[in-house]
């Protein structure tokens, strides 16, 4: 199936639903649920149909509606100029009505699973967010080779097919998995004995997916996250060990990923009072199966003071002459876990 | 003038996790952690705590109980709350206090009656615990979205003293369930309040790093101790509130003369923070703190449970 094909099709949906107005009052959206290339039948094809109706039921479904309509629109827009988008590229174009990215995910789901295409072919590209520095080569399992350098780092992470081989010219210490972008490329530079990823906030699939095959090609290489004092930086740590539990893709554990900070007990000054909806979510957090598992005691502890103290800090917050000291503290706290890896918390931090 | 407390015992590990909350009644000192576990150590005789777990495994960050050990009430990390009997040491169940989802702080008055829970929204649930129903909802007037993170019923549950982390401390009258007066004292978030046993004083500590005096009556500030050098986390009398405990981020445990208006202890055996303390009236630990004398308890991160005597040199 090609573009062009996709690219009727909805053109042919949308002039379908306009039409639809002026005869019934009412705008009708129809999604086949047939593949465009099965030579069905018109009468065939209408059995395998999902409707959707404008005025809907509830405004939660009339809202959907909209933005489903909205989305094609813009699918269909960006195939007559022949340009590619990001679903956030798609996002902000109306920020007002689709108030979410995962409404945009959601809708864009919808038509693909719809349509049986992926979402390639609806010109949706993925937007590689993280960032990688270190010196490796990687090699795709389509024969496309990636170089990637510390010194013209940061690099975007490679998207491509399946990473068929990662080599690096030297092993390095420790893999640190970052938070902030802000802070991965200050540490860019203070830490050349690792190797350094960011996924700039919760990490995409493709930051995960390459993570994983960084960590699978470099076994005997421990894996520290560096994520920010709350709630949020618990729950990135999570998304990269255990997957996210709302990804349709695959989940892609990480399970070697060790917490390394930042603790909020290291904090002298920056501490901030953590919001209510903090609160909420740390509550519902410390709810939750996996985090009562031995292995993430530390993780609990950390979200419990946390919670506890009310407080959150931002690794941000910290200013240049503290960004120097950053380094100093991931070395100073990777040392120890080197010997004991995820032992029991030390009483002193 | 300076008194001094004498370090008799001291339970290292006492706990899996951060201590945080440590209440005292006459046969029991209850010790609580992020491991979820309730220790029950009896006063009288040093042996290993009797234990109660809780089946979800969520960590207990509050814990109150009236001073004749009838009942005890515990805030989970999730919200929840739970109440026990401390005779049958059966949990009880009160269908109104089950339904609390986002719980805070909790206090139990003397009367053996009265159970207070504040909640992360900023209001204050009262509860009659042997008829196990609700009696009132106190609110401030106007809904800020603050939470009440400390709150204290007096002895005789007729006022319910509660702190909400924008600063305020309100107080209210149980019987009209209205806000009697606020204490305008705080502009940082304060950790625990507590009424002096004869109901005369409320004692207010929290991120300011000092701790402040008000009347009962009317609200007005009394006196301020200054000498922590950093956040205050738990507040007690003794018995005749006379004398007050506080404990800190700092390490430091410190009491305080109210007649003098002075600290007249530090206890600074813990390098790490302390969350909890609470005064243990005189001759009820006989044999954990020795003697007749009065004492204090202490836990914090380094899950050490201390328990210090006031030297008796009068």
């Amino acid at each position: 199936m090609c573009e062009k094909c996709v690219e009727i099709h909805l053109q042919k949906i949308l002039e379908s639903s306009r039409r639809s107005f002026f005869k019934a009052g009412k705008v009708l959206l129809e999604l086949p649920t047939a593949s465009l290339c099965d030579r069905l039948s018109f009468v065939q094809r209408r059995r395998y149909k999902r409707l959707f109706v404008y005025p809907a039921p509830t405004a939660k479904s009339s809202t959907k509606f909209t933005i489903l309509v909205r989305i094609l629109r813009l699918i269909v827009d960006n195939f007559c100029v022949g340009k590619k988008a990001t679903v956030r590229d798609i996002f902000y174009q109306d920020v007002n009505l689709f108030r979410t990215q995962k409404s945009v995910v959601a809708a864009i789901d919808q038509i693909c699973r719809t349509l049986h295409v992926p979402r390639r072919l609806l010109g949706i590209i993925p937007s590689p967010n993280g960032l990688i520095a270190g010196d490796l080569t990687v090699v795709f399992s389509s024969g496309a080779v990636v170089e990637i350098d510390r010194i013209n780092s940061p690099h975007i992470i490679p998207v491509g097919s399946q990473v068929f081989h990662i080599s690096v010219k030297k092993q390095p210490k420790f893999i640190l998995v970052i938070e902030k972008e802000a802070v991965f490329s200050h540490l860019c530079k203070e830490l050349p004995e690792a190797l350094l990823v960011t996924g700039r906030g919760f990490p995409d699939h493709y930051t995960r997916l390459f993570l994983k095959a960084l960590v699978d090609a470099m076994p005997s290489v421990p894996v520290y996250g560096l994520v920010d004092a709350d709630v949020h930086g618990i729950l990135i740590m999570k998304t990269y060990s255990l997957g996210s539990d709302t990804m349709v893709e695959e989940q892609l554990p990480i399970p070697q990923l060790q917490y390394l900070g930042v603790s909020l007990m290291d904090y002298e000054q920056g501490v901030v009072n953590s919001t209510w909806r903090d609160k909420k979510l740390a509550m519902s957090t410390l709810k939750k199966a996996w985090i009562k598992h031995d292995k993430y005691t530390k993780w609990r502890v950390e979200l419990q003071r946390g919670l506890f103290f009310g407080k959150k800090a931002e690794m941000n917050v910290l200013d240049a002459k503290h960004l120097q000291a950053l380094a100093r503290y991931v070395r100073l706290k990777v040392k120890p876990m080197e010997l004991k890896p995820e032992s029991k918390i030390p009483h002193k931090v | 003038m300076a008194t001094r407390y004498i370090a008799t015992h001291t339970v290292e590990d006492a706990h899996k996790s951060d201590i945080f909350a440590i209440a005292v009644g006459s046969k029991y000192t209850a010790s609580t952690a992020g491991d979820g576990v309730i220790s029950l150590w009896e006063n009288f005789v040093p042996k290993d705590p009797i234990q109660l777990t809780e089946p979800r495994g969520c960590g207990v960050h509050h814990i109150a109980m009236d001073i004749t050990d009838t009942f005890m009430a515990a805030v989970y990390f999730d919200g929840s709350v739970r109440t026990w009997s401390l005779e049958s040491l059966e949990e009880i169940v009160v269908p109104a206090v089950k339904d609390i989802e986002a719980g805070w702080a909790c206090s139990i008055a003397n009367d053996a009656l009265t159970l207070a829970v504040s909640t992360v929204e900023g209001s204050v649930l009262v509860f009659d615990l042997q008829k196990k129903e609700l009696v009132s909802t106190l609110k401030p007037a106007q809904n800020q979205q603050a939470v009440a993170t400390c709150v204290d019923i007096s002895s005789d549950g007729k006022f319910v003293a509660c702190g909400l982390d924008s600063g305020r401390v309100h107080v209210y009258s149980t019987a009209t369930g209205r806000l009697s007066y606020t204490l305008p004292c705080h502009t940082m978030s304060p950790r625990a309040v507590k009424l002096s046993p004869m109901n005369t004083l409320v004692a207010v500590a929290g991120d300011s790093e000092t701790i402040s005096l008000f009347t009962l009556n009317g609200g007005d500030l009394i006196g301020t101790f200054v000498g922590h050098d950093s956040w205050v986390f738990a507040l007690d009398w003794n018995l005749d509130g006379s004398l007050l405990l506080s404990v800190s981020q700092d390490g430091k445990a410190k009491i305080w003369s109210i007649e003098d208006r002075a600290c007249v202890s530090t206890l600074n055996d813990s390098d790490q923070p302390l969350f909890a303390g609470a005064y243990i009236r005189n001759g009820h630990g006989a044999q954990i703190i020795g003697g007749a004398s009065q004492g204090v308890v202490t836990g914090g991160i380094d899950r050490t449970l201390r328990w210090y005597r006031e030297a008796s040199s009068k």
